[in-house]
């Protein structure tokens, strides 16, 4: 691969052309700082791109670093000869586009894609991917500086033995052989195998394992062999369910026998059952004869005599109440008799006589009262009235005139004050609204008449050109022209009618509400005068009529009567309030004269009554209504006495009904013919037979019941008896079996029953055993298994990682020192070649198998690197280092397309004469193959160089300036 | 001419500790095969079966628990269910001590078979009638023991005894065992048999268990006509390699004055399907990439939330992308999700170290465990050359080595 041209627009502070010719080394000289290791990385984003991924680049990334500074293009175009071929890589970094075109002008872009977005061509050519071809194909001049570097820690950081093993060991990765072996061995150490929790070295990982799986193991095993051991406890198991099957069908026999006991002893008990049921029967029917005494009581006959006993005592009690009652009866009456003839005059007279007297005098009390507190008032009034200068008789007179006019003259008159007013108001406005109508009317009718005009000419035109046009047509004239005549005609009779239409809409609604308004206020005007005329005309006529002069005394007068009818009110309704009270007294008076009229006491007719005489009238009128109502209490008042009779009465009656109840109660009728001897003889007799019906219901017949079996045991016995027979009917076996007695049987299921109870327990046991064994079998089994299959599983990973990065390790190691050696051969051959034509001090370089090296000074001192790093200058070092990366490029670009070499300031730190020897070695022994493009800020000394060495250079170099334009320039 | 029906079933295996699938979705899982039984009866009921006919393997292992044990007792305890014959197979093998086929046994635990279910608990052919077919017999043979059995239970000699069947009827066989030739991936071969030995055999049809991929064997000679044996499969997936439908077979006979034919069809009882698919995420870039990829791969594969989901990926992951494996989102899209990454490699070029001229250490390392991958014959020993050149390429280029190249599939 040849570089022809480098084109950049924008690339770091580096702008211009270069052009390059792939026969002659390309020296291109820059002042320091110009930008001559951007050059390098412009050929470089040319042929690769430029990373702009900040996940991998967090600080800055590299389309950032190389932004230009002044914000402008961003942009690089090399050419490219390939196989003879020439290409034409134009990269726009700030629009991220590439286009890539060939010889022909074909754009091949496409063919160097890579993944979804890529285009390392440089890959495609050189078979280098980018880090490659850095490492390859350009020295940095700081690189020099770090090869061995000063301080000792940095040395052991990046040496050149580690640099060198990078090289050798991988082309892409920073990885040498010994920190892959690491990393592997980093991966062995920190093993994470969440199965044991382990996070330590994959052996402890697989022993932790293996250990888990063996307990695992003998987990299953010993559940394993629980569970085989369970089938002895189940063969147990088997031969307890027999014997507790025999057990129980001994069980079964006993309850036959216990069955055949039972059948017996319930015949038994029906037997004697039904005897007593008959003995029952006979009391119950001796009790049922007599039957109609039961119901007597045991004291039935003495309470009847003594019943009887009172009965008569009462009769005679109740004689001797009647006499008391009439004696003391004729006593008071005569009594109350002689009081009530006092008040005679009152007899007709009611409670409420009484209380309408009561009531009047209390009005003549307030009314007189009320008159004298508005008597007082009245006389306060006229002072004040007096004070304010107002004649009582001014105002009487013109009461007397206004008073009586009639409603509507005195509205006449009211209203006249607000009329004047409101026509004052209203006609201003009214006049104002006239005159704004008026204005508007006659601005329309100009705008209008405006329109109108044009209207009337051009409609008198067109008039005039259609009746031209008519003519020419009656003469034959030129067809062309009466029709323009005619058309022009009509056109301008169109326009004129528009005209005048529109003259007479324009503004029309406006000039319609304007006229409504104009009218309305006309029309109010109208009225509020007609009304104010009116007015003055009745005025005018009531002014004559009350004998004014003329309106105005007459309104004046109204004026001044209005004002004081304001002010003399409270004093004029004071006095409407005495004439009231007077009325009031007047018909109160009436009133008492009507109840004292009929009092004997009172003196006949009199003018004034007082409130005490009606109140004295009440009195007596409620003491009369007193007296009547004890004479009527003094009947009502022996009401005890008859009580007291009807007491004794119902005493006796009741003593009566009592002893016939009694005899009704002990079956006997009451016979009023009969003596109460006759009767108590019969009740006698009766009283015996109950006491005998007591005993039969009372003792026999409950002793007979209780002896009989209840019916519900009855019914159970005889059921039990046929379940019983039923029972031997189907098991006729168990029949023949001997009866035992019932002790025995209980002895016997006892003993049944115990072997049963020992026998469940033990199969209980035993099954709880053997449910604990399976239950544990079947709970951890599986999941154990389960475990132990992750546990297999994580174990073949473990040892499959294992397995696989020992694996890896040892090819490494052992490929690692292998490729070392040769590394070293090729090295130890060609470095020492490089360093000769160098012209370097260093006699020879041996590189060991483990890449380190040592030196052969030119004094014949074999030194260690250690010691060489040390006693070299830095421009024997640079040498060294040039030639060490001369060689790693020429190997590493074995067997493919030689690759350009761009250095930068290579011979920076070196002599004359050794940068002179460096310069020629790279013109007569690398530039043949490769291309070599030198970057220097040493103008001087490589015009130096190019003056000794003339003929070499002219012929095989080309020197270059960056320009600040742009354009370099060869010398 | 006279129908008879059954219902074929087997390889249930309840109780199995389904340890492939996660804790919290194993119960669910045992739900299903227990529905997948209840679904089977049911079907057997309302398809008018004569039988149902279990060839083995009804239990994962001798110590299932009481819960399972209680239900598979329980299971034919319905009204009209038809008798159940039942071939023991390896996994559940009759002896007398065996916690659920032994009558003695199961007493001691208070537990029954109910009265129309007929196990046959000997390794020599046996016969039992069917009352509602008449001339048919129902031949059954079963497991003795869990070890893999070499005995040939159709050969002629094992077949001696079956004898005297009716001219109107037919016999069945019914038994656990291997049909050579055809055995699926991943199981063994246990009492195997020959396709020859099946058509030359006397029975119409062969009802046998053991292989859990449904297959059949025709043939019009011999015996009957049309379907000669047929395998049911598991009639629940019991693992997430059992792609398609699982279920029951319902077997039709046709028999009478001619040579009986016989006709099947699958009655599907898994409410799951089982897929298996292959996604590429080649040059995925992010363990979401995967994720996306394997998400679209389950999309196009029609799989539901009720499915089991074998995702195989292939391709070549971008250097450095560590895939840990499914999102819980993704997880959540199906019932049981496995990944297989046996198929995935590192996106490292090994024709760019086969064909160059090895300069570098790097080069030379790839070179030489390629050559070495190249020369290994044992599976297992270039899975280990494999990863061992996958884990030395990431100490080279990427400086970090993780584990993961566990299950390469060489």
């Amino acid at each position: 691969m040849k570089l022809r041209r480098l084109k950049v627009d924008g690339f770091g502070a580096l702008k211009g052309e270069f052009f390059f010719s792939p026969e002659h080394v390309a020296l291109i000289v820059d002042d320091n700082e110009r930008g001559k290791s951007t050059l390098l990385a412009a050929i470089a984003a040319a042929l690769y791109g430029l990373d702009g991924d900040r996940r991998t680049h967090r600080l800055v990334t590299p389309r950032d670093r190389w932004r230009p500074w002044d914000g402008g293009p961003y942009r690089v175009e090399l050419d490219v000869q390939v196989s003879g071929e020439d290409f034409c890589i134009a990269r726009d970094f700030a629009r991220d586009t590439v286009a890539i075109w060939n010889t022909r002008g074909q754009e091949v872009t496409a063919e160097f894609r890579e993944g979804k977005d890529e285009y390392p061509v440089g890959k495609r050519w050189t078979g280098l991917d980018a880090d490659e071809f850095a490492k390859c194909a350009l020295v940095g001049q700081n690189e020099l500086d770090a090869v061995v570097p000063v301080d000792e820690k940095s040395r052991r950081g990046s040496t050149l033995h580690a640099r060198l093993e990078n090289a050798a060991d991988t082309r892409v990765g920073d990885t040498n052989a010994t920190e892959a072996i690491r990393v592997i061995e980093i991966a062995l150490r920190k093993y994470t195998c969440p199965e044991v929790e382990s996070s330590g070295t994959i052996d402890t990982a697989l022993a932790r394992l293996e250990t888990k799986r063996g307990l695992l193991d003998t987990e299953l095993r010993a559940l394993e062999h629980d569970f085989a051991g369970i089938a002895e406890p189940l063969d147990a198991l088997v031969g307890l369910v027999e014997e507790e099957r025999t057990v129980r069908e001994g069980l079964q026999r006993l309850d036959g026998e216990r069955s055949n006991a039972l059948a017996s002893d319930a015949r038994r008990q029906l037997a004697d059952d039904r005897l007593r049921r008959d003995e029952l029967a006979r009391l119950v029917a001796e009790a049922d004869a007599a039957a109609s005494a039961a119901h007597l009581e045991p004291n039935t006959e003495a309470e009847f005599r003594e019943v009887v006993a009172r009965y008569e005592e009462a009769a005679r009690g109740l004689q001797a109440l009647e006499e008391r009652r009439r004696e003391e009866l004729a006593r008071e009456r005569e009594k109350r008799g002689s009081e009530l003839g006092e008040l005679a005059r009152h007899a007709d007279r009611t409670a409420a006589d009484a209380d309408r007297c009561v009531a009047v005098a209390a009005e003549l009390r307030r009314i007189a009262e009320d008159d004298a507190s508005t008597r007082t008032a009245v006389f306060t009034l006229r002072e004040a009235l007096a004070r304010q200068g107002h004649d009582p008789e001014r105002i009487q007179s013109l009461s007397a005139r206004f008073a009586k006019r009639s409603d509507a003259e005195q509205r006449l008159l009211r209203r006249q004050n607000d009329r004047a007013l409101v026509y004052q108001t209203e006609v201003a406005q009214l006049e104002q609204m006239r005159t704004g109508s008026t204005e508007v009317l006659r601005e329309i009718d100009a705008l209008r008449n405006r329109w109108r005009l044009p209207g009337w000419f051009l409609t008198a035109l067109g008039l005039a050109a259609a009746l031209a046009g008519v003519v020419v047509q009656i003469l034959n004239g030129l067809p062309v022209l009466w029709t323009s005549l005619l058309a022009a005609g009509a056109t301008l009779l169109i326009l004129g009618l528009g005209l005048l239409m529109a003259g007479a809409r324009a503004r029309a609604a406006e000039r319609a509400a304007s006229l409504r308004q104009l009218s309305e206020a006309q029309r109010r005007l109208h009225q509020m005068r007609t009304d104010r005329a009116e007015a003055e005309v009745g005025l005018a006529e009531l002014a004559r009529a009350m004998g004014y002069r003329d309106q105005v005394d007459l309104l004046r007068e109204w004026s001044e009567y209005a004002r004081l009818m304001e002010e003399s009110a409270p004093a004029l309704r004071a006095q409407e309030q005495l004439a009231t009270i007077e009325a009031r007294r007047r018909q109160a008076m009436e009133a008492a004269r009507a109840l004292v009229a009929a009092d004997t006491t009172g003196g006949g007719e009199r003018a004034t009554i007082e409130p005490a005489d009606l109140e004295r009238v009440a009195q007596d009128i409620r003491r009369a209504l007193a007296l009547q109502q004890r004479l009527v209490d003094l009947e009502t008042g022996w009401e005890w006495m008859a009580e007291e009779r009807r007491v004794a009465e119902a005493a006796a009656t009741g003593l009566k009904d009592r002893a016939v109840r009694i005899l009704h109660t002990a079956g006997l009728a009451y016979d009023p013919s009969l003596s109460w001897a006759e009767h108590t003889r019969e009740l006698a007799e009766r009283a015996q037979a109950q006491a005998r019906h007591a005993l039969l219901t009372g003792e026999l017949i409950p002793q007979a019941e209780g002896r009989v079996l209840a019916a519900g045991r009855a019914a159970e016995l005889e059921h039990q008896l046929r379940a019983i027979e039923t029972e031997r009917v189907e098991a006729a076996g168990a029949e023949g079996a001997a009866s035992r007695a019932p002790l025995e049987i209980e002895a016997e299921g006892r003993r049944l029953r115990e072997a049963l109870d020992q026998l469940q327990k033990r199969r209980t046991d035993l099954r709880l055993e053997v449910e604990e064994v399976l239950r544990r079998y079947q709970t951890e089994h599986p999941d154990k298994t389960a475990q132990r299959e992750r546990i297999d599983q994580a174990l073949l990973r473990a040892r499959r990682f294992k397995a696989a990065a020992d694996l890896a390790k040892e090819t490494i190691a052992s490929v690692a020192t292998e490729t070392h050696r040769r590394w070293a051969d090729y090295l130890n051959q060609r470095v020492t070649q490089l360093l000769g034509a160098f012209g370097a001090r260093v006699e020879q370089l041996r590189f060991g198998d483990d890449l380190d090296f040592s030196v052969k000074l030119w004094n014949g001192q074999q030194v260690a690197r250690g010691r060489a790093d040390l006693q070299l200058s830095a421009g024997a070092k640079d040498q060294l280092y040039l030639a060490v990366r001369l060689a790693i490029a020429e190997f590493l670009s074995r067997g493919q397309s030689p690759l350009p070499l761009l250095l930068d300031d290579p011979f920076a730190t070196s002599d004359d004469e050794r940068a002179r020897a460096g310069m020629k070695l790279l013109i007569e022994h690398f530039a043949p193959l490769h291309q070599i493009i030198v970057l220097t800020c040493h103008r001087r000394r490589y015009a130096a160089l190019a003056q000794m060495d003339e003929a070499l250079y002219a012929e095989r170099v080309r020197i270059f300036e960056i320009k600040t334009t742009g354009a370099n320039a060869a010398t | 001419m006279a129908l008879a029906r059954f219902l074929q079933i087997s390889d249930l295996h309840l109780g199995a500790p389904l340890g492939w699938l996660p804790a919290e979705r194993r119960e669910a899982r045992r739900r299903d095969q227990r529905h997948a039984l209840e679904r089977a009866v049911r079907e057997a009921i309302e398809r008018g079966a004569h039988a149902i006919l279990i060839a083995g393997d009804l239990f994962d292992q001798e110590g299932v628990d009481a819960a399972t044990l209680t239900f598979a007792l329980d299971a034919f305890n319905v009204p009209g269910c038809p008798p159940v014959f039942i071939a023991p197979g390896n996994h559940d093998p009759y002896s007398p001590t065996s916690l659920y086929w032994s009558e003695r046994m199961l007493r001691a635990r208070a537990a029954r078979w109910p009265e129309h279910v007929h196990v046959f608990a000997s390794p020599a052919w046996e016969a039992r009638p069917i009352a509602a077919l008449q001339g048919v017999r129902i031949w059954g043979r079963c497991f003795t023991s869990h070890v893999e059995s070499t005995e040939r239970p159709l050969a002629a000699a094992a077949l001696a005894a079956i004898t005297g069947g009716e001219s109107t009827g037919f016999d069945l066989g019914l038994f656990h065992g291997s049909r050579e030739s055809h055995c699926p991936p991943g199981q063994k071969i246990t009492a195997p048999f020959s396709d020859a030995e099946a058509t030359a055999s006397p029975f119409a049809y062969l009802a046998v268990g053991h292989y859990h991929a449904a297959s059949r064997l025709r043939a019009d000679e011999g015996a009957a006509a049309g379907v000669r044996l047929a395998y049911a499969g598991s009639a629940a997936a019991v693992n997430a390699g059992e792609v398609g439908a699982h279920g029951a077979l319902e077997v039709r006979i046709e028999h009478g004055r001619r040579q009986p034919f016989v006709e099947i069809e699958l009655v599907e009882l898994d409410r799951r399907r089982v897929h298996d698919v292959t996604a590429d995420v080649d040059r995925a870039a992010s363990a979401d990439q995967i994720d996306r990829r394997v998400q679209r791969a389950i999309d196009d594969a029609g799989a539901g939330e009720n499915d089991i989901v074998t995702v195989r990926l292939t391709g070549r992951l971008a250097r450095g992308v560590r895939y840990a494996g499914p999102s819980p989102e993704l997880r959540a899209r199906v019932f049981h999700l496995r990944l297989d990454l046996r198929k995935l490699r590192p996106d490292y070029d090994l024709d760019l170290y086969r064909g160059a001229d090895p300069t570098t250490t790097e080069e030379r390392f790839a070179r030489a465990l390629i050559e070495q991958l190249d020369g290994e014959k044992d599976p297992l020993q270039r899975a280990v050359i494999e990863s061992a050149l996958y884990y030395g390429l990431d100490a080279f280029r990427l400086r970090e080595v993780t584990p993961g190249y566990e299950e390469l599939e060489a």
